[in-house]
């Protein structure tokens, strides 16, 4: 039946969306509980201004200025788990779409089941995908309930942080895809795995490298290859959404989870 | 085709390569499968067993040749053709925090047609004393086989592919099965069975095949392996074995392993008793004991003496093939 491994990865996913996506929105919670005085974004400005630019980047901030505002706080000091919890959960989850099963031998069990191979990447990856959406919004459900924990005086804007929430979606479905597409040409969970990994790690290395060096070195060329520069909240929360950079991500995980599909396809079932 | 044939396989090979590396796991398979037949394939560990049944089920993809499973390619028509069979793995994994009652309800909705399966299951978990509400991981090996058999069978497949079904289940259980398979069969349906406990195959298959090394050594019926002509005889006599007897019955033709305890003389024998009769006449005879070949007994006299009689396509008659009499293939 059409959509059936769909539903069954939904079905049995919801304590995923609520530790992560609640543990999430408790942690937003808390950021925001530590805000009772509009001075607090100021001074935590000011002392990351001291920050060398490598350090601030490996924040996920550009500029020290940015969090001077509440908005700007908010987004800095939650978004950025935010966009940490997601980019682990994107691996977790890749892993779970075909490597897991295949690892532990289930996948012998399903793949004699009358369902192609092609539906069970695609239909738990849209299963998934919809999962990663819920744990942002669970985020931002957090944001929502954290603006009743500071004071009046302070105001928030939720429509810049929902726009923020919303920009975790694409660098981590990207993320997500590009395990699975490990996972789909090893058949070896620990080399997926591994692979996985070291693309988050180098990434994030990649795009701290080139903030640090100049625009006409070859590091900064290299930067533009990092997932992690288009997944910064940052600068959605002050200048909007980078349609560019969202449709971008998206484009590329799609094109990811297509090759995966073909390539899994063609492989033997370890 | 013929209509009656549920599996074909034609020079099917399957190679690992590993680097430079490469690994003939199975050499040019060629077999075919009756409709309405309980196959036994037989082999020892590494044989090529698991390697076959994971080609079948498109797991794993041929390096060489092909099949069909129910008149379907095995790589083309692979969903239409799983959606026919009923398959156990030898290992069988399953979703360690799911429930029984889960899993069957899962599985049965990606085949469709949930209601009814979920009820033969039922039908076939009371008939297995199998519990269905527990999780996964708190069954035994021998519930989880259990578990895989109801599976496997909910949807009463045409064809039951089971990769060493009774492992683990206890001696109740397995004449059950054996019983579940002897019904199925009458049904019309066809099991294809891996297994290397050769008492079940002798039990309940019609045919075995034999494969050693990747290669497809010999296929023959069970009744014709179970009724190979050669047997042992042991005769107890009241006196000591009169030496004389030796040379004589060595040179009964059909008679080998010729061996003597004083009072017992034990004799492997093809062919008639009456010559082997006539010369211990003299002796005062006080027991006499004939013991026919098991298959099991049969299967190691094939790896004893690495070779085998060419049998499919002859379809001659295994007895006293090891003696040189019989056409050997290596």
């Amino acid at each position: 039946m059409v959509g059936i491994t769909f539903i069954e990865q939904l079905k049995h996913s919801w304590r995923q969306i609520l530790y992560w996506g609640g543990g999430l929105a408790l942690l937003v919670m808390f950021v925001m509980s530590i805000m009772q005085d509009v001075a607090v974004p100021q001074q935590y400005a000011e002392m990351l201004e001291q920050f060398p630019p490598a350090m601030l980047n490996a924040y996920g901030l550009s500029d020290a200025a940015a969090i001077a505002t509440p908005d700007g706080f908010v987004s800095f000091a939650a978004l950025t788990y935010g966009t940490i919890a997601l980019a682990i959960f994107a691996v977790v989850a890749g892993l779970s779409v075909t490597a897991n099963d295949e690892d532990a031998g289930i996948m012998n069990v399903l793949l004699a089941l009358p369902i192609p191979r092609w539906r069970i990447i695609v239909e738990r990856t849209a299963a998934y995908a919809l999962i990663m959406v819920a744990i942002a919004m669970l985020e931002f459900v957090g944001m929502f309930f954290g603006t009743f924990l500071i004071p009046d005086d302070i105001t928030i804007d939720l429509s810049k942080l929902f726009l923020g929430s919303l920009n975790l979606i694409p660098g981590s479905l990207t993320l997500f895809a590009a395990t699975i597409f490990f996972a789909s040409i090893f058949s070896r969970k620990i080399i997926a795995t591994g692979s996985a990994t070291a693309l988050v790690l180098g990434s994030y290395i990649l795009n701290i490298l080139a903030e640090v060096v100049t625009e006409d070195s070859f590091g900064y060329f290299l930067g533009r290859f990092s997932v992690w520069k288009y997944f910064g909240t940052q600068s959605v929360v002050l200048n909007g959404l980078n349609y560019t950079n969202i449709i971008g991500l998206l484009l590329l995980a799609i094109g990811l989870v297509a090759i995966s599909t073909i390539a899994f396809e063609r492989r033997d079932i370890a | 085709m013929s209509n009656q044939q549920v599996i074909q396989t034609q020079a099917l090979s399957k190679v690992y390569k590993s680097g430079k590396k490469e690994t003939l796991v199975l050499d040019n398979l060629t077999l075919d499968i009756h409709k309405g037949e309980i196959f036994g394939y037989l082999g020892p560990n590494g044989a090529g067993k698991t390697t076959t049944i994971r080609l079948l089920l498109d797991l794993i993809r041929p390096t060489g040749g092909s099949a069909t499973i129910l008149g379907k390619d095995i790589r083309a028509d692979s969903v239409e053709i799983h959606r026919r069979i009923g398959f156990l793995p030898g290992e069988l994994a399953l979703w360690k925090n799911r429930t029984a009652t889960q899993v069957i309800n899962y599985i049965a909705s990606v085949r469709g047609g949930v209601q009814q399966q979920m009820k033969e299951a039922t039908t076939l978990a009371d008939r297995l004393k199998f519990d269905m509400t527990k999780k996964v991981r708190d069954y035994s090996s021998g519930n989880k086989r259990k578990l895989g058999l109801i599976l496997a069978m909910m949807h009463n497949p045409e064809l039951l592919i089971l990769d060493e079904p009774t492992g683990g289940l206890d001696p109740l259980m397995q004449q059950i099965f054996h019983e579940m398979m002897l019904e199925v069969r009458a049904q019309g349906r066809t099991v294809f069975l891996s297994s290397h406990v050769l008492s079940e195959v002798q039990a309940i298959c019609d045919r075995v095949g034999i494969l050693r090394d990747g290669a497809l050594k010999a296929v023959e019926d069970v009744a014709t392996l179970t009724h190979v002509k050669f047997r042992t005889v042991e005769m107890t006599f009241r006196d000591a074995v009169p030496q004389a007897w030796l040379p004589q019955i060595e040179a009964i033709e059909g008679a080998s392993d010729i061996e003597t305890d004083t009072h017992t003389l034990t004799v492997t024998l093809m062919g008639d008793f009456d010559p082997l009769m006539r010369i211990v006449s003299e002796g005062y005879l006080k027991n006499l004991r004939v013991h026919e070949p098991t298959l099991e007994e049969i299967f190691l006299a094939y790896y004893g003496n690495g070779a085998v009689v060419q049998s499919q396509s002859s379809q001659k008659p295994l007895s006293g093939f090891h003696r040189a009499s019989h056409k050997i293939v290596k």
